[in-house]
């Protein structure tokens, strides 16, 4: 027997072959009939295909099915199906009425029927913030969506937007065909890299937490394997049409899937495109490319899969602001990255990413206990992020603070209200002076002519030009990836189950500045700005690169920084599930190494000494061991508990100090450790079902590096605020239930309360990357029992589904958020935050206090609707099937939730004003829509 | 019924084609020798003698009118801070104070500007002639906002020719009103004894400014040379020959001194003077 199925728990597919005789006698004819359920629900799916010898029919609505006219023997018996994870038997017919009875087979974890899986909607974090150069957000949290738990589907569908994220967690574990899709230097993966393939990424294999999972070790939040082989795609053609108003405006896809045909092989073709010339946000735009194709070859003991992908996409971001900025323009989507250039609109902030995947899998199944998958994939390809750079100029981002009209208030050492009052009116009657003037920075190089000497380090070879003060320049990564997965799973028993596994990666970034355009100028020269202006007198310290001084940057060289990151992970792991009766154990344990370095292609005039060449590698051995018992009270009733213990890596990026430039390390780097409990009581009955969970996750010991430029007249350079030795904890429960009170209508609640906040005083380490001095100043910062800034801590929501027969549906959701607080600016948490101010006073609790976003109550309300076109058009497939998608959200177009806020990392020490450098933050997009036209056949 | 597939494949397929690839927009053209040509009602010497006959520290606020200039020095160097000096053919000059750094990139040297005055300050800010945004009583003022700028100082072509007047120091000390804020060329003068061959001015951790002392050939005649220590050649070492000098004429209180462009302004290429 061959399945496609992944086995959970140990419990294999088992095929309930009713009345079949032994004897096999050929040149006979049979009847075929059976009935297809769902293996858990045991319920039948709409839309299942079965086929076998040449024919092949659709189950009627209860899921029977008959085939006449199928020749005696051995034949294969293959089911497909939207909703169902693809099967294969093989049935003796050797009676003229053959009955096979009930069949059971599982449903894909992946979205119902015409939905769109969410997935797309989660873009990559729309808002950069410019400060911290290096936190990346929770790109990877359209993975977690998972459609047959109704908490996480909620979760992620109607709180992804406001940038909840469950339980405060941050990494996950994800696979495409066995392959971790993590990057080994932020831990992240990136969604970026499949956007637009939602048709071919349906069928997923999702574990939430600490339950075990059969294809990794996973983490505290849980683990995500996506199979996306051809195998795996339902057979047929679609073709969809979808419409928003939000990142991008149109997007069109195109599949085709062969479905496993008779000789064994099946493919796949899946393109797509998403376009927007500007999203909801003014001066964003989008233009995205997707294109998938995968072969698979089905035998007898195993199924081989070559895939490839990649998601070309480019697109222009938004800003965050400070309230003063939302104010003046009067708009909560007021965006200064964009402003006219010769009077079309350009984003000076563009993402750009191409990393496309080639994986090939192999699947062995010598016997129906053991299933042993084996995957190499490659990926490589840039990702790259535009900004303008300078040199010698005043800030080009018109909402500096500067600019602003509060900085006659809080930023200067008199206040000066005329100016401030001026500047409001200036602003208000003309909010296009907050966009950025391109026209005047190109007119700025135009008139900028000056000399460089002895250019590329060669006496007396001066050039005479336009030397450009304004550049835009792309932040560049560009990698390479190798990773090898193997993982087996072996039913040892009816009650024991064995799973294990290795992976490999290794991993090479290569992280650059690309100059992009002149804009205007002859030549951009490769100094370093903020060595300019603190450190007069050694002329080398200007230079960012010695073996090329005064260098002279035109459009596609690189500049600033120039370096390799090479790392390689190895992670072996085992795990056993033991079920009983009413029990059921599992352990899991794990183990491997970290090791990387950093490769240095410039010579930097302020680190000569540790910017060029190869440093030493850093190595970490690692372990992860976790375990949990389910207790099945009785068939309605059960409770779980699950405990893990991590030791892992710190992160490569925040290893070093400033990676950038240099090769120091941080202070003794040393591994992290996780403590987390989980613990659950469920209730499963027909017509209700509910979850109520409890989780506790201790981080010590962990590093974190804070990087932002740092505008105080003594410094003016980018700082590295390395925190060692910050703890934090999670701690909370979640509620979901699902009810059905009529045949038709059912209701969904849940709720998610936590707390993420951290649980000590670390201390905080600052080191410029303006100065050669390794010895940093150290202060302890005070940010014990402040929030972590992951998005609102506390949501609830009650949705109601109506859905009749005649494959019709709609929902109504109610949502309310609260307890999202800002990100802290640790170093205002310093005695020297709010020295000589006094103890209580309104500047002091104003110094110190921690802002809480409003809370927000949002409703949404979405519907789907399938016609089969071939009861109404009899020439075609029975399968031809239109359907009609889509969602009101936000309906009553609440444009004031602030979905994200943090503090600025700068502060006014010399006054002590928490006003000079007020908190900026992004809003949640008002009323929004999307629907999706879909046809397949 | 294949052809009907392939055919609505290849149909959505083109759509999936068709593009509308965002491009960035071409660059814009270039201003340089745009003049807006506003009507001038008065000449930078009526401006210029007007903040003179004040007494230090006092102001007023201008009424409607406009006046036009050439910019002769700007804050290239960082020795001249947040200020332009525009002149005119009247052969006076006056400081624009405008509260924002690098304002050499919109204001290079030859560069005319407009300067609508309603609304601005004239002031004399310890004996020099300055257009300021606000001036409170003591003496202490703004510069012209960032965002206000552009309302108040309207770019004109660039580049034109920069009117420079050829004196000695006894010129502009015996009447220094008649050359403040405009550029000078100085001939036949050199640092003094204690000012040649070291950094033009001391560290900006020590002092914000140094005075150093220009004489003339016969030793007859000297005159300060004002250098901030936040120029970037503040730590350069000063010549010691003689020879040409480019400066603007400025003062403070009764200090005549000088100001530094950059130090292509100091060609002393000739011997020390004996």
């Amino acid at each position: 027997m061959i399945d496609f199925d992944t086995i959970k728990k140990g419990l294999l597919i088992v095929f309930m072959l009713v009345g079949i005789n032994t004897y096999a006698q050929s040149g006979k004819y049979a009847t075929v009939k059976g009935r297809i359920l769902n293996k858990t629900t045991k319920e039948p799916f709409t839309d299942v295909h079965i086929s076998i010898a040449t024919f092949d029919v659709g189950a009627s609505p209860e899921g029977f099915f008959e085939i006449e006219k199928v020749p005696f023997g051995e034949q294969k018996l293959i089911i497909t199906g939207f909703k169902i994870k693809s099967d294969t038997t093989t049935v003796n017919v050797n009676s003229e009425k053959t009955e096979l009875g009930d069949v059971y087979v599982n449903a894909k974890e992946s979205s119902a029927d015409g939905t769109d899986i969410p997935t797309i909607n989660l873009e990559e974090n729309a808002v950069q913030n410019e400060e911290n150069t290096t936190t990346t957000t929770e790109s990877s949290s359209g993975f977690y969506v998972a459609d047959n738990d109704p908490f996480l589907f909620t979760a992620s569908v109607v709180f992804g937007p406001f940038h909840f994220r469950p339980r405060g967690y941050d990494n996950g574990d994800v696979h495409i065909n066995g392959i971790p899709m993590q990057n080994l230097e932020s831990g992240y993966a990136s969604i970026g890299q499949v956007g637009g393939l939602n048709d071919v990424l349906r069928s997923r294999e999702f574990t939430y937490g600490l339950k075990p999972s059969e294809f990794s070790f996973g983490s505290v939040k849980g683990s995500t394997n996506i199979n996306a082989t051809a195998a795996d795609q339902r057979e047929g053609t679609s073709i969809s049409y979808y419409n928003s108003n939000t990142a991008y405006r149109n997007r069109v896809m195109v599949t085709h899937n062969s479905g496993i045909q008779k000789s064994g092989w099946a493919y796949s073709l899946s393109g797509s495109h998403r376009w927007a010339q500007e999203g909801y946000v003014p001066g964003t735009f989008y233009n995205g490319y997707s294109f998938y194709g995968s072969v698979s070859k089905v035998t007898k003991k195993g199924q081989l899969n070559l895939t490839a992908y990649a998601a070309p996409t480019t697109r222009g971001k938004a800003s965050a602001e400070v309230d003063e900025v939302y104010d003046l323009t009067n708009t909560h989507y007021f965006n200064s990255n964009w402003g006219y250039q010769n009077g079309e609109k350009r984003n000076s902030n563009v993402a750009s990413s191409f990393q496309p995947a080639i994986i090939a899998n192999y699947i062995y199944k010598p016997n129906e206990n053991t299933r042993w998958n084996t995957s190499f994939g490659y990926e490589f390809g840039k990702y790259q992020n535009s900004g303008i750079d300078f040199y010698n100029g005043y800030s080009p981002f018109p909402t500096y603070y500067k600019n602003l009209p509060s900085y006659y208030l809080n930023g200067v050492t008199t206040p000066n209200p005329i100016a401030q009052a001026a500047l409001i009116a200036q602003y208000k009657a003309h909010p296009e002076l907050l966009q950025i003037q391109w026209d005047n920075l190109y007119n700025d190089n135009l008139t900028n002519f000056e000399t460089i000497y002895n250019v590329n380090g060669v006496a007396g070879q001066n050039v005479t030009g336009k030397r450009s003060i304004y550049v835009v320049s792309n932040s560049v990564d560009n990698m390479s990836k190798f990773t090898f997965n193997t993982n087996i799973t072996h039913v040892v028993s009816d009650k024991v189950t064995v799973n294990g596994g290795l992976d490999v990666t290794s991993q090479t970034d290569e992280y650059y500045k690309e100059l992009k355009d002149l804009m205007g100028g002859d030549f951009f020269v490769n100094y370093n700005q903020f060595a300019a202006q603190t450190s007069l007198g050694n002329p080398n310290y200007v230079q960012n690169d010695l073996n090329h001084p005064n260098k002279l940057i035109k459009v596609g060289d690189k500049y600033g920084y120039d370096y390799t990151l090479r790392a390689l992970k190895a992670n072996l792991w085992g795990q056993a599930l033991y079920s009983h009766e009413q029990f059921d154990f599992f352990v899991a344990a794990q183990g491997g190494i970290l090791s990387f370095n950093r490769e240095g292609m410039m010579k930097n005039g302020l680190f000569p000494d540790n910017s060029l060449g190869t440093s030493p590698t850093q190595s970490f051995t690692n372990y992860r061991v976790k375990g949990g018992i389910t207790y099945k009270i009785n068939p309605k009733n059960s409770v779980y508990i699950n405990a893990g213990y991590f030791n892992d890596a710190p992160r490569i990026d925040y290893t070093y100090i400033s990676d950038r430039t240099r090769d120091f390390i941080v202070n003794n780097p040393s591994s992290n450790q996780t403590k987390t409990m989980e613990a659950g009581y469920l209730f499963h009955s027909s017509f209700f079902n509910s979850r109520l969970t409890g989780y506790v996750t201790d981080n010590v010991n962990s590093t974190i590096i804070k990087r932002f430029f740092n505008d105080d007249p003594d410094i003016q350079s980018f700082v590295n605020y390395v925190m060692t030795g910050v703890n934090t904890r999670s701690i909370g429960t979640e509620f979901s239930a699902t009810a059905k009170i009529t045949k038709e209508i059912s209701a969904t609640a849940i709720a998610a309360v936590g707390q993420s906040f951290y649980t000590d005083n670390p201390t905080v380490s600052i080191y410029q990357d303006n100065i050669p001095s390794m010895t940093p100043t150290s202060r302890q910062v005070f940010i014990k029992n402040y929030y972590l800034g992951v998005g609102p801590q506390s949501i609830y929501s009650l949705g109601l589904k109506y859905s009749p027969k005649n494959y019709w549906h709609v929902n109504v959701d109610f949502n309310f958020m609260d307890r999202n607080y800002v990100e802290v600016n640790p170093d205002r948490r310093t005695q020297l935050a709010a020295d000589m101010v006094d103890s209580g006073s309104t500047q002091w609790n104003k110094i110190f206090s921690q802002e809480k976003l409003a809370s927000a109550f949002t409703m949404d309300i979405s519907g789907g609707k399938s016609f089969n076109l071939s009861k109404y058009i009899k020439k075609l497939n029975h399968r031809t099937l239109l359907s009609i998608n889509g969602g009101i959200y936000n309906l009553l177009n609440n444009q004031n939730i602030k979905s994200t806020g943090y503090e600025q990392l700068r502060f006014d020490f010399l006054n002590n004003n928490p006003d000079k450098f007020p908190n900026k933050y992004a809003y949640a997009y008002g009323i929004n829509y999307h629907v999706t036209i879909a046809l397949r056949f | 019924m294949k052809f009907i597939r392939l055919s609505v494949l290849l149909f959505t397929a083109s759509l999936l084609i068709n593009s509308c690839v965002k491009q960035d927009p071409t660059a814009p053209p270039s201003t340089a020798n745009y003049d807006p040509n506003l009507p001038v009602q008065a000449t930078i010497k009526n401006i210029a003698t007007m903040g003179l006959n004040m007494n230090i520290a006092s102001s007023r606020i201008m009424g409607d009118t406009t006046i036009s200039g050439i910019v002769v020095a700007n804050d290239k160097s960082g020795n001249i801070y947040k200020q332009i000096m525009i002149e005119d053919d009247s052969k006076a000059g006056v400081v624009v104070y405008m509260d924002k750094t690098y304002l050499y990139s919109d204001f290079p040297v030859g560069r005319k500007v407009y300067v609508k005055l309603k609304g601005l300050t004239l002031t004399n800010y310890k004996g020099l002639p300055e257009i300021v945004f606000t001036a409170d009583a003591a003496g202490n003022t703004t510069g012209i906002p960032s965002g206000l700028i552009g309302t108040y100082v309207i770019k004109a072509s660039y580049p034109n020719v920069v009117p420079v007047e050829e004196v000695s120091i006894i010129d502009i000390k015996s009447n220094p009103n008649k050359y403040l804020n405009t550029l000078v060329k100085i001939t036949g003068v050199q640092f003094d004894g204690t000012s040649n061959n070291v950094p033009y001015a001391q560290a900006s951790s020590i002092a914000s400014g140094t005075s150093r002392t220009i004489e003339d050939c016969s030793h007859t005649a000297s005159v300060v040379m004002y250098n901030s220590g936040y120029a970037s050649f503040q730590s350069l070492t000063t010549p010691k020959g003689n020879g040409t000098l480019y400066c603007i004429c400025s003062q403070y209180v009764s200090t005549v001194q000088l100001l530094l462009r950059d130090t292509s302004d100091v060609q002393f290429t000739g011997p020390r003077c004996p």
